[in-house]
This record gives structure tokens, C-alpha cells and sequence, in this order.
């Protein structure tokens, strides 16, 4: 129920594993994301973003906005030794970024 | 961040935690080295080493000199076999999650050479070939260059210290 609920809300809260953000983002922290950002405006370059693995959509990846690409735009992680990105899955299209981060906490 | 609201979002996140978010490469470690690749491929080496220098029983022999001979060249294969396959996981680790298109334009013969390492890699399981063991020990110090470089570090090459005798890759 709470989940169905989560879901059609314009912003939602996740929870950071892993080292790939490192040092704007560490393992541990919250972050705020705003699931409505990109309703009415595309991704900026330099946007935090959660966006799903295209090699697997269950999984969610938090990665920032690099630049514009043939079938969407490539994604990379801040710490480029611990991340796993668009340089190796490729552009993400616009339907698997779930939301753009707000804040952490 | 304002106090206030960042508590109340830990609170909410009691009541319904936050989904993960991996920010993190397949293994989140980052951590990778070819010495357990280079190993391995020495240890195949050093097996063909002793299957070799192993004295085959002569007609007359007792079945407690045959038991020790088959005893031992079965545990020689039994190495080789292992040493042979874990050689090809470690090269495959490297080679699928450490190495990025990027790394190509400096590294054009990757590809080849680790598709002559898995190839290497199951013949000398197949067959006792020292020549092919030989060149997987080859192809797998290659490998460590190119890796080594491809984090900006040099390496030598310098005698293994290692009862297979040879060389082998170190980064400097």
C-alpha cells in the first residue's frame, strides 16, 4: 500500500550504496529526488540523477548527467574508478531516469 | 540543510524506508591486479614442469611404485587443471569490469590477446603441451603490461623468484 503510494508521488527517497559518487555523495546518505523534474524540462548537464540499469530496470543507479547522446544521454558516476556507467551500458533513454536529486541528508 | 527537516525525513524513513540507490560499479571494490592471473599461468607451467621430470614406472614395477607415479601425475593434472581455469576467470574479470572502451585506442590488442589467453587456457587442460603453456604465461604477462599501463604505471620484468624460473611482469 505504502509503496503503491510512493509511486505516485512526484518525489521519493532512496538510499545510497556505494562509492561511485564519492566525494558529492557517500554510501549511507539519504537523498531528496524530485521525480517531477524533467516533466516539463530535459536533463541538464551536470544533474545528480536516479536512473534505471538498462541491463536490468529493477535496479537503480544514482550517476550524473554528462552530455546529450544518440538515444539519450550518458550518464557517469563521480568517481570514475568505483563506477559503473554509460561506459559500459551505453546512452540512457529519457524513460529510465527516474528523477533528478534535490538534496542529500 | 535545515535540522528540522532533515530529521523529519529520517523519521519518515523509519516508517518507510528509502529505496537503495547503487552508486557503484558491478563490485564496488575497484580493486583489480593480473599477479593472480600471472600466478596461475606459472603454476600451469610449473605443472608441465614436473608431469615432464616425472619418471614413468618401468614394466617390472611394484603396484606401490605405479600407485605413486599415477598418485602423483593425477595431482599434477588435477593442478593444471584449476590453475588453468582460474588464469581465465581472473583474465575475464579484468578484461569485462576493469577495462573500458576508452582503454582500447591505447590497448588495440586486448581483445586478441585475451582471446588467446582463454584459448591457451583451455588447451593446456586438454592436452599436457608445454609449448602452449608456455605462450599463455606469455600472453598473460602481455596482459599485466597492458593493464599496468593502462593505469599509468611502468613496469619491468624481472626473473620470477619462482621455483618455474622465467620472467615475470612487476609494475614499478
Amino acid at each position: 500500500m505504502l509503496r503503491r503510494i510512493r509511486a505516485l508521488l512526484p518525489f521519493d527517497r532512496f538510499e545510497v550504496e556505494g562509492e561511485s559518487m564519492t566525494p558529492t555523495l557517500s554510501a549511507g546518505e539519504r537523498v531528496f529526488v524530485n521525480k517531477a523534474a524533467y516533466w516539463f524540462s530535459r536533463p541538464q548537464c551536470g544533474d545528480i540523477v536516479v536512473v534505471r540499469d538498462p541491463r536490468d530496470t529493477d535496479r537503480l543507479l544514482l550517476k550524473r548527467i554528462d552530455r546529450p547522446a544518440d538515444g539519450g544521454w550518458l550518464v557517469l558516476g563521480d568517481n570514475p574508478d568505483a563506477s559503473t556507467d554509460s561506459r559500459t551500458f551505453g546512452p540512457v533513454t529519457r524513460k529510465l531516469i527516474v528523477g533528478k536529486v534535490w538534496f542529500g541528508y | 540543510m535545515n535540522a528540522l527537516l532533515r530529521s523529519s525525513l529520517r523519521l519518515i524513513d523509519r516508517l518507510s524506508p528509502p529505496e537503495p540507490v547503487s552508486a557503484h560499479c558491478d563490485i564496488p571494490c575497484g580493486i583489480y591486479d593480473p599477479h593472480l592471473a600471472q600466478i596461475a599461468a606459472q603454476t600451469v607451467v610449473r605443472m608441465h614442469q614436473l608431469i615432464g621430470d616425472l619418471e614413468r614406472p618401468g614394466p617390472d614395477a611394484s603396484k606401490a611404485e605405479f600407485d605413486k607415479y599415477a598418485n602423483s601425475l593425477s595431482r599434477y593434472i588435477a593442478v593444471k587443471e584449476e590453475h588453468a581455469e582460474l588464469c581465465k576467470q581472473e583474465v575475464r574479470i579484468i578484461w569485462a569490469d576493469y577495462f573500458k572502451p576508452e582503454h582500447l585506442s591505447d590497448h588495440p590488442e586486448l581483445h586478441t590477446n585475451v582471446w588467446n589467453i582463454l584459448k591457451l587456457g583451455s588447451k593446456v587442460r586438454q592436452n599436457v603441451d608445454m609449448q602452449a603453456a608456455e605462450e599463455l604465461l606469455a600472453a598473460v604477462q602481455t596482459f599485466a603490461e597492458a593493464f599496468w599501463a593502462s593505469k599509468g604505471a611502468s613496469t619491468t620484468r624481472g626473473p620470477s623468484r619462482q621455483a618455474v624460473g622465467g620472467e615475470s611482469v612487476y609494475p614499478a
